[in-house]
């Protein structure tokens, strides 16, 4: 399918993204998420494109392409490998996004470069166990102790937890505030006092690592600090704006992924013989799924295009994207599973793992409910 | 939720069921879960207190009883183990379907073995409601195929629906990958014509009855997961605290559980019903009811445990993925609704 909008750049590069799902990822994607590894070489191969940091400009390591270029690439991604595509989105809209918007230039120099150019894996620690849609909550705390920030407390369900060279985090330097005592702060790993802890045994995305991150008594630099003091909420909402688009992105991606091969078994496969296609609730199936999937699409790359244009805010467009299209996807995948009966719960066909994959990205980066929420609130204030 | 038609000793079946369950499956269910192994002593356990045949007429070792304690069976021990629940489906029909149509030799070769749990029954869940590759080629699934001793499966000939009884053998012993009911030991099979002998075969002479009757048996087991699903989400939602109060008091979070809370009870009001009426129409409508309403009910269960809906510490995960994979061992739902929507109006 076409977008009006696209360019002719954008198609170049979807077409080089498409091409490499193809060619490097497609084979493998099963086995990726049967495995429950990380695909190292996978990323690698990424790194070498320059596609940990796409969107970022060339004197930071990046490729300096725009917002919708990095939508596309996780769009085609997700429709082979949904573990290898969230990897990505961390990386790039969690970890890179609030250093390039938020760091000083020493920590632009310092951090955002080797992450753009994929020498160094990014991570974002923003959920704990007593706040995940009620981030505000963040219970880590952090205190300013002669020189050095003493940060204490866990995090969990935080993507690239244990590989992550660099995890952006929050932390609450007063509770009494509330969202008005966080800040933000960068911290490497190997750092005395954090410890990455248990990965997630999941129900999907199990090529992908989620872990906790265990801080206690760890002292971080003065220059550690991302943002301004007390501004972390801003930083983390901020950062949430452009990520749900990823993770919207995402589920188009995977719900696309379970049409194309919705459409090719339809033509492959028949029941009491006739072929399936020219069934009438077939046809349904899938005209209602490329339908939902079109609008979905519509959604995601006009908040990225609004983005590019300079756009003060894509909170509301962002919200609407990523709610539609993992309601979307669910449903989709979902539909499209029952069409191959017994085939679509079996490892025969990828079908199983995307409607399993799927469904994170109604959680994930604020919840649908989460949504809801900030899309009224744009709509009809507080 | 307590239907007007259940007799006492109904009642009395589930708190048995009910008990062998939590006790028996729930230390077990995660970790066989995770695995896929299937739960074969606590199979013969539950031949103890009569579970495995319970359609079975006493003359044959079984337990005499009606369809609908069988399916408050089903429903009482997916409430726990999903997994379980259909391998006991399963042996329960192959009793059912030899008593109902075999010879009086196969019912007394297998009758009383398999009520007493002596032997234990797989069979394919085809019902021809399954896409096949252009060239015909047809792989059926055994549920309790790994661990069975006998298993049954359906087949056209002379454009009559015959019913053949085999003897398990190595064939069968390589556990096929599923997204979910990882306990079942479902494999794939591929029937050798050669090997179906007139003694173990005979005649379903109304396949449509036969078909609704499983299909009505996964609609239990549908029943079970959904109610179950809605208790542990409804329990969740009263201790997790967000934003300083029990998710339960978010209005979004209560019309979850209040959509769940009422496709669970229909579903079971429905499943329970059909199971006395004795027509084709009622069981499909039921059962389809059930299955589609198992998989909201599960993934919006998913949603209210947030994150820890997605991991396998948190029951919900594995009822998401229990409910997709009976759902389509029924067939694919919009074709059942065409062929129901066919019934309606014939
Ligand atoms: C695979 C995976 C990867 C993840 N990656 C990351 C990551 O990289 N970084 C990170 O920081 N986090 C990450 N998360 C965490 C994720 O963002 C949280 O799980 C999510 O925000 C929900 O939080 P929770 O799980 O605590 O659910 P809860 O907040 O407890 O929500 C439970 C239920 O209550 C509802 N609810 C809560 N509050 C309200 C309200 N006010 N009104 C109505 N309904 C409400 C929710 O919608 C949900 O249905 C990841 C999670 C998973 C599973």
């Amino acid at each position: 399918m076409k977008l009006a909008e696209f360019t002719d750049k954008h198609i170049a590069f979807r077409e080089e993204v498409r091409e490499f799902a193809r060619k490097e990822l497609l084979e493998e994607s099963t086995q990726i998420e049967r495995k429950g590894e990380f695909p190292w070489h996978i990323i690698n191969k990424i790194k070498e494109r320059g596609w940990l940091g796409v969107n970022f400009p060339e004197e930071y390591g990046g490729l300096g392409l725009d917002t919708t270029s990095y939508i596309i690439l996780v769009e085609e991604i997700a429709r082979v490998c949904a573990s290898t595509a969230i990897m990505i989105a961390a990386h790039v809209s969690l970890a890179c996004q609030p250093i390039y918007v938020h760091g000083t230039e020493e920590q632009k120099e310092k951090y955002l470069i080797t992450l753009a150019r994929g020498e160094k894996i990014g991570s974002f620690g923003l959920t704990e166990p007593n706040a995940g849609s009620d981030a505000g909550g963040t219970e880590t705390t952090a205190e300013f102790v002669g020189d050095k920030w003493l940060i204490n407390g866990s995090k969990r369900f935080i993507t690239n937890g244990t590989i992550a060279d660099l995890i952006v985090f929050t932390a609450t330097q007063d509770r009494t505030k509330k969202t008005h005592g966080i800040s933000a702060f960068i911290v490497e790993k190997g750092t005395k006092g954090f410890e990455p802890g248990k990965e997630e045994d999941k129900l999907g995305l199990r090529g992908s690592i989620t872990s906790e991150l265990h801080f206690e008594d760890c002292k971080l630099p003065r220059e550690n600090l991302l943002g301004k003091e007390y501004e972390g909420f801003k930083v983390f909402m901020e950062t949430l704006d452009g990520g749900r688009i990823s993770i919207g992105v995402l589920a188009l991606g995977i719900a696309q992924g379970a049409l194309d091969y919705g459409i090719k078994y339809v033509r492959e496969h028949s029941v009491n013989g006739k072929p399936l296609y020219k069934y009438q609730w077939v046809q349904k199936i899938i005209s209602d799924a490329a339908t939902e999937i079109m609008a979905a699409r519509h959604l995601i790359y006009h908040a990225a295009m609004l983005k590019d244009r300079g756009a003060e805010s894509v909170t509301e467009e962002g919200a609407m994207a990523k709610l539609f299209a993992s309601e979307v996807s669910t449903r989709v995948c979902s539909k499209i599973h029952s069409i191959f009966g017994k085939d679509g719960v079996t490892r025969k066909y990828p079908l199983e793992r995307f409607l399993r994959d799927t469904k994170l990205m109604e959680i994930g980066e604020g919840t649908s409910e989460i949504q809801r929420i900030v899309i009224s609130r744009q709509i009809l204030g507080r | 939720m307590d239907w007007m038609g259940l007799k006492e000793e109904h009642k009395l079946l589930r708190q048995d069921i009910k008990r062998f369950a939590e006790t028996e499956l729930g230390p077990q269910v995660s970790e066989t879960d995770k695995k896929g192994e299937p739960l074969i002593a606590s199979m013969k356990k539950l031949a103890e207190i009569g579970g495995l045949g319970i359609l079975v007429s006493e003359e044959f070792g079984g337990a005499g009883m009606d369809l609908l304690s069988l399916i408050i069976t089903l429903e009482e021990l997916a409430k726990v183990s999903p997994s379980f629940a259909l391998c006991v489906a399963i042996h329960n029909l192959v009793g059912d379907t030899i008593l109902s149509y075999g010879s009086t030799e196969l019912k007394k070769e297998f009758l009383s073995s398999l009520s007493t749990g002596k032997i234990i029954g797989g069979m394919a869940v085809d019902t021809m409601l399954h896409p096949v590759t252009s060239d015909g080629k047809r792989e059926r699934l055994i549920v309790n195929g790994t661990f069975s001793d006998i298993f049954g499966f359906s087949m056209e000939k002379e454009e009559k629906k015959q019913f053949v009884v085999l003897k398990s053998d190595k064939r069968l012993k390589e556990e096929k990958e599923m997204m979910g009911m990882k306990s079942s030991g479902i494999c794939s099979f591929k029937p050798n014509e050669k090997e179906i002998i007139e003694r173990n075969t005979f005649t379903i002479d109304s396949p449509d009855n036969f078909f609704a009757k499983m299909r009505v048996l996964f609609a239990g087991v549908a029943c079970g997961i959904s109610i179950a699903s809605f208790g542990h989400a409804r329990s969740y939602s009263k201790e997790r605290y967000q934003f300083g109060r029990p998710i339960a008091e978010f209005g979004m979070v209560r019309i979850m559980l209040a959509e769940m809370a009422s496709k669970a009870n229909a579903s079971e009001m429905l499943v329970y019903q059909a199971s006395q009426e004795s027509g084709i129409l009622d069981r499909e409508i039921a059962s389809i009811f059930a299955a589609e309403n198992s998989l909201y009910v599960t993934d919006k269960g998913v949603q209210i445990y947030g994150g820890y809906g997605y991991i396998k510490d948190y029951p919900l995960e594995m009822f998401f993925r229990d409910a997709k994979v009976l759902e389509v061992f029924s067939g694919s739902v919009d074709y059942r609704k065409v062929l129901i929507g066919k019934l309606l109006t014939s």
